[in-house]
């Protein structure tokens, strides 16, 4: 995998008209948190048409597990059940997430969504304060650290 | 950083000295700063920021070799 290339992977997701919410890191930074992060994260909805699409779009971004050295690919029944698929793509790290907050699926988080431009595609991003419950709720160490940064932005924005 | 980008930082750091009043760090330590600078960017920006970001960490990680470790040795 070269450098991570963010953008043209969200824009194949979008060709292929996949229902999805970017969550994780890259969605605090798209709102205003100057942090580092390394993957990108999406919840996407289960429905079968959904995950047919999603099926093509990870074939277009030539996805396999990054955590299986078979360098096997995503399949329907993974991508049907709330488990995460953590895979490699040609552009970057992809966290295919069936649920998040433990049993939160898709249609759990869209009253939380805002929707975000990015040159020619738009894209439904998880909302700022529901980011920072999902990092306090996990409590683990590396969402724990970032919770402050993304507290501050959220404060700052409030205020502008 | 492209050319709007470096527009649109410069504007807000011209803002920035006439609102000398505001915090530079809060209480936990944050920069800011640095949120103000980043809220004033377009979404695309900040995600070009962030793929420039991990594109010079990785660079960095290429190159990087411990000439001294932590305890003074070679």
């Amino acid at each position: 995998m070269e450098s991570a290339r963010y953008l043209p992977l969200l824009r194949v997701l979008a060709e292929h008209e996949v229902e999805f919410i970017l969550v994780g890191g890259l969605a605090a930074v798209l709102q205003g948190a100057p942090i580092v992060t390394g993957d990108l994260d999406i919840v996407h909805r289960r429905t079968p048409e959904n995950v047919a699409r999603l099926l093509a779009a990870l074939a277009e971004l030539e996805a396999v597990y990054r955590i299986d050295p078979r360098r096997l690919k995503p399949t329907d029944a993974h991508l049907s059940g709330p488990g995460h698929a953590l895979l490699s793509t040609k552009f970057c790290d992809l966290d295919v997430l069936g649920t998040i907050f433990v049993d939160t699926r898709y249609e759990g988080l869209t009253d939380d969504v805002l929707e975000l431009e990015l040159g020619d595609i738009t894209i439904q991003v998880l909302g700022l304060e529901r980011l920072i419950q999902s990092k306090e709720h996990t409590g683990r160490g590396k969402d724990l650290a970032v919770l402050p940064a993304l507290r501050a932005t959220l404060a700052q924005t409030k205020k502008t | 950083m492209s050319g709007t980008m470096t527009a649109r930082v410069s504007a807000y750091e011209a803002r920035l000295s006439v609102q000398g009043d505001e915090p530079a760090f809060n209480e936990d330590g944050v920069d800011l700063t640095q949120i103000r600078r980043f809220l004033a960017l377009t979404p695309l920006e900040r995600l070009v920021w962030a793929e420039h970001t991990a594109a010079e960490i990785e660079a960095l990680r290429s190159i990087a070799r411990v000439k001294v470790s932590a305890r003074g040795k070679r």
